[in-house]
């Protein structure tokens, strides 16, 4: 094999198919190649924080059964190690005060065990809070033979309105309308209610609960979305139709551009620059560097830590 | 949020870091986010209610300007 080909990736999750969707050639250089950049997103690093401290929080009530206010506080705690020492843009909102002051604010509008949610229990003492799956995909990898995994956690599934519900908590800046339209077709719901099926769980649809983080305010809004059992099947089959793709350009070693939308939406493109230069290899090096989550591990990893495990 | 209520948080925010923030702390932190939201909205219910406020109609000038027409 091409000592330069990446290895064709073990496991799939929402965030790489999304990607992979919008544009093949940024998978790769971040799935595949490994490129992250170096400077973090203030979004990934306070929603990452946000929802560890909302974890914490619910393990330290409904597992460890403690007094309510002690579990904010331990989740306060935890969302301030999580978001560490990072330097939050002036620009934003999202600063390591104000995130704080977001979970006081959660809290006191979905308050542990008076809101409706309870974990469910997944045999004797398994709580259905941060919960992983790994689900083995018809789809052997190309190299190993081994089944393609599709893994993901939800934040919770929870008994909730008389059904079982999947909760995934949304930081954000801005809470409406397109704020609440935006999950309808989401992937990543679709494959948490297709999880949760596989495992036997009967979810009823996805509670997303959006926490807008301003410089004055908080706010919060809450929607459900359903899944009936033929948006799953149609999910399923093109995620399907993903992985052939995928496949067929690992074999080809050529990965399509999108240039186009998805190199602006959001906050743009990190990978934009690397695509206006005609030597990116002089770019990646000074503004990415490589390293790998692992889903599995839930820990990062070097790539060759990381791709010694699939050998 | 205020300055200093920022620059609190921030300490212990390095206490935590360091493992050595305490139980007393952690209750003095969500107090202090609470107090904050909470004088924030009361400013931002006080500024909107201030604007709301429209300046009371003047009947016998709207009048004599129709009366002058």
């Amino acid at each position: 094999m091409d000592d330069n080909k990446p290895q064709f990736p073990h496991t799939v999750d929402a965030t790489m198919l999304s990607t992979f969707r919008a544009c093949p050639r940024k998978f790769e250089l971040m799935y595949l190649r490994h490129w992250k950049p170096k400077a973090e997103s203030v979004h990934l690093i306070a929603g990452g924080a946000f929802a560890a401290g909302v974890e914490a929080a619910r393990k330290a009530y409904f597992v460890d059964n403690l007094p309510r206010e002690e579990c904010v506080q331990l989740g306060l705690k935890e969302l301030m190690v999580k978001y560490g020492d990072f330097e939050c843009p002036p620009e934003s909102a999202k600063s390591m005060e104000r995130t704080c002051g977001a979970l006081e604010y959660y809290f006191t509008q979905y308050t542990l065990g008076e809101d409706g949610m309870t974990p469910i229990l997944l045999g004797k003492d398994k709580h259905g809070i941060e919960l992983a799956f790994c689900e083995p995909l018809n789809f052997p990898h190309p190299v190993t033979n081994s089944p393609i995994l599709y893994t993901g956690r939800a934040d919770m599934v929870a008994n909730f309105a008389g059904g079982i519900y999947v909760v995934d908590e949304k930081t954000t800046t801005q809470l409406g309308a397109s704020w609440s339209r935006q999950w309808e077709l989401r992937s990543q719901f679709t494959g948490y209610q297709y999880a949760c099926q596989k495992q036997g769980i009967n979810a009823a649809g996805t509670v997303i609960r959006g926490v807008s983080i301003l410089k004055t305010k908080y706010d919060t809004l809450q929607v459900m979305t359903y899944r009936p059992p033929w948006e799953i099947e149609r999910w399923e089959k093109q995620l399907y139709k993903d992985l052939g793709r995928m496949l067929r350009a690992w074999k080809e070693d050529y990965w399509d551009y999108n240039l186009d939308h998805s190199c602006n939406d959001y906050a743009g493109c990190p990978f934009a620059l690397i695509c206006k230069s005609p030597t990116p290899e002089d770019w990646l090096e000074m503004y990415f560097e490589k390293r790998v989550w692992d889903p599995l591990a839930r820990k990062q990893l070097t790539v060759e830590e990381y791709e010694a495990q699939w050998i | 949020m205020t300055p200093e209520t920022a620059s609190q948080l921030q300490i212990w925010r390095d206490k935590a870091l360091r493992g050595e923030l305490s139980t007393d702390e952690l209750r003095q932190a969500i107090m202090v986010l609470r107090e904050d939201r909470e004088r924030a909205a009361a400013v931002s219910a006080k500024s909107k209610s201030t604007k709301a406020k429209k300046a009371p109609v003047d009947a016998e000038a709207l009048l004599g300007e129709l009366e002058g027409l």
